[in-house]
């Protein structure tokens, strides 16, 4: 039924979306492509489970507790691997050679802590409730997924244009030389934006670890590849690009699954980024760092 | 005030201020001037902090500087105006004013009471408070720039080349806002191609070439003397 797959789709887009949002963030601001976002993500879900598992944890203190953890470890990598780099004046390619590296290890850490398992959540961890609206069969999941990814959007926006430590990442995102003369300390703003894109992207991982029930220390790669899709499409930097790209993306990525073919739906994504870039090379919208603002 | 001895910047082997030493009182005006290329920008980023001289002291107010990173200097109280305006386009006038506050945060400010003076000075900033920056004409911009820098309470102001760009009447607009300034007592170092304005709203004026400073006086004295008139105030005057 095309409503209830449509459905399907935005609560999976939503969860890209919040993913890719750190990733297009971090870049727009700072130009750095960090490509260990996916190793956060990842991490977000590990904890989360051990949380549960391990700790006996309730949901909503595990969801925290991974959100946390996801900022915690992205800060980190802030710290001790992009950090050394700026501070030898390391060019944008650079960072991304260092960022797989980091990718590599934290996905091995991961591997020793898992023996390479794919794990599981108990069963009926999240209640399992159905709502009929609109003619429409909707889970208590989906509306907690969707509720919990606008809530973390509008605090985002509200971080990025409602306090002084946002105000400071958009003026760093168009000059961090102009910034610093201001008295702006870009330490704290890069702090800000790791902290900040590494607790969506741990959200994300819980999210997406309890919806399809398995956590794994593969799982960060496939987002990853989904989300240079949303940030590309969407413009780099822009936060309702991303938004719309990751919802599109996940409705797509659903209907041909569908009404296709599931091995097809990969095609499908990158054929239609090829098309899309091909009459707006920028994508949907401008980001943070270009001379046309985001609201 | 500001005491800066045998200070030495350089880009790779490229030496950009070369064994520079000056020094100035406080609510002291003082020009530099040279040709493009001498050093000027290279000197007053050095004095900033955006660039780390390869040697030599700078001292300000009684506190070594050297070394330090630039948002540090500027929360010290040295701002700058830097070359070429350097706004932000794609965020609001009065965005643009309140990041400037960020310098003043540490030394405890009423900052409404910060953007009034500013407006005061400037009112076509006040009309245009909710705009966005990359809007202003070129002009409008500078006194923005000039804007965002008083909003932190400079103790000393950095202007290069404020007149860049600029027609006849808005850089009377915007030196005479500087003169006000300077006459409430703020300290200002002011570094100009147009030797000629320069040398009307300063005290005292250094020349640069090639990094080095070559000449040194009171500006009434340089605006007679021959040296500086044949080099700096004949071609460079109506720029
Ligand atoms: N970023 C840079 N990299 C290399 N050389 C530079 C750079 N900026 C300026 N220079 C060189 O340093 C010297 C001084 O330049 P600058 O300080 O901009 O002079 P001015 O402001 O007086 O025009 C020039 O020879 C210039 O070419
Ligand atoms: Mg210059």
């Amino acid at each position: 039924m095309f409503g209830q797959e449509l459905l399907n789709g935005v609560v999976v887009g939503a969860v890209y979306a919040l993913f890719s949002l750190g990733l297009t963030l971090v870049f727009g601001i700072h130009r750095i492509l960090n490509l260990a976002h996916g190793a956060v993500f990842m991490w977000g879900a590990l904890i989360g489970y051990f949380a549960v598992t391990g700790a006996g944890l309730a949901l909503l203190p595990a969801f925290i507790l991974a959100i946390l953890g996801g900022a915690l470890v992205s800060v980190a990598l802030d710290l001790l691997v992009f950090r050394p780099l700026r501070r030898r004046q390391g060019d944008e390619f650079g960072t991304i050679i260092v960022s797989i590296g980091a990718n590599l290890v934290l996905m091995h850490l991961a591997q020793q802590a898992t023996n390479a398992q794919t794990l599981r959540f108990p069963f009926g961890i999240f209640p399992i409730h159905f709502y009929h609206l609109l003619g429409l069969r909707v889970s208590l999941q989906q509306i907690v997924i969707v509720a919990a990814v606008a809530l973390l959007v509008i605090a985002l926006v509200l971080y990025l244009f409602r306090t002084n430590l946002g105000t400071d990442a958009r003026a760093v995102a168009i000059d961090e030389r102009t910034s610093m003369l201001l008295g702006i300390n870009p330490h704290a703003v890069y702090f800000g934006t790791f902290a900040i894109a590494g607790a969506l992207a741990g959200a994300a991982g819980v999210i997406l670890g309890i919806a399809f029930n398995s956590v794994s220390y593969l799982m960060g790669e496939p987002i990853m590849l989904q989300a240079f899709v949303v940030i590309v499409l969407g413009g780099l930097g822009s936060v309702p690009g991303a938004l719309l790209a990751g919802v599109m993306l996940g409705v797509i990525q659903t209907l041909t699954t569908v009404y296709i073919s599931s091995e097809l739906s990969d095609a499908v994504v990158f054929g239609l980024l090829f098309v899309v870039l091909l009459a707006r090379p920028r994508g949907f919208f401008a980001g943070l760092h270009t001379e046309h603002r985001v609201a | 005030m500001l005491e800066i001895s045998g200070l030495t910047t350089r880009y790779g082997g490229i030496v950009a201020v070369d064994d520079i030493s000056l020094s100035m009182a406080e609510g002291q005006a003082v020009a530099i001037i040279g040709a493009n290329g001498a050093g000027k920008t290279s000197l007053l980023r050095t004095i900033s902090g955006l660039l780390r001289p390869a040697s030599g002291q700078i001292n300000f107010a009684g506190t070594g500087l050297t070394g330090r990173p630039a948002y540090g200097v500027a929360r010290q109280g040295i701002l700058m105006v830097p070359e070429g305006r350097q706004i932000f386009g794609a965020l609001t006038v009065e965005e643009n004013l309140r990041l400037g506050q960020r310098a003043a945060v540490a030394r405890s400010t009423a900052p409404n009471a910060e953007m009034n003076k500013v407006f005061a000075l400037f009112p076509i900033l006040a009309e245009r408070r909710s705009q966005y920056a990359g809007q202003l004409s070129g002009g409008q911009q500078q006194m923005l720039a000039i804007g965002r820098a008083l909003m932190g309470r400079p103790r000393l102001l950095l202007l290069d080349e404020p007149s860049l760009g600029l027609g006849p009447s808005v850089v009377a607009q915007v030196f005479a806002a500087l003169k006000a300034l300077h006459q409430e007592g703020l300290s200002m170092i002011l570094v100009e191609q147009n030797a000629r304005l320069a040398l009307e709203a300063t005290e005292f004026a250094y020349v640069m070439e090639r990094g080095r400073i070559v000449h040194q006086g009171p500006s009434v004295a340089m605006r007679s003397d021959p040296l500086v008139i044949d080099h700096y105030l004949g071609q460079a005057a109506g720029g």
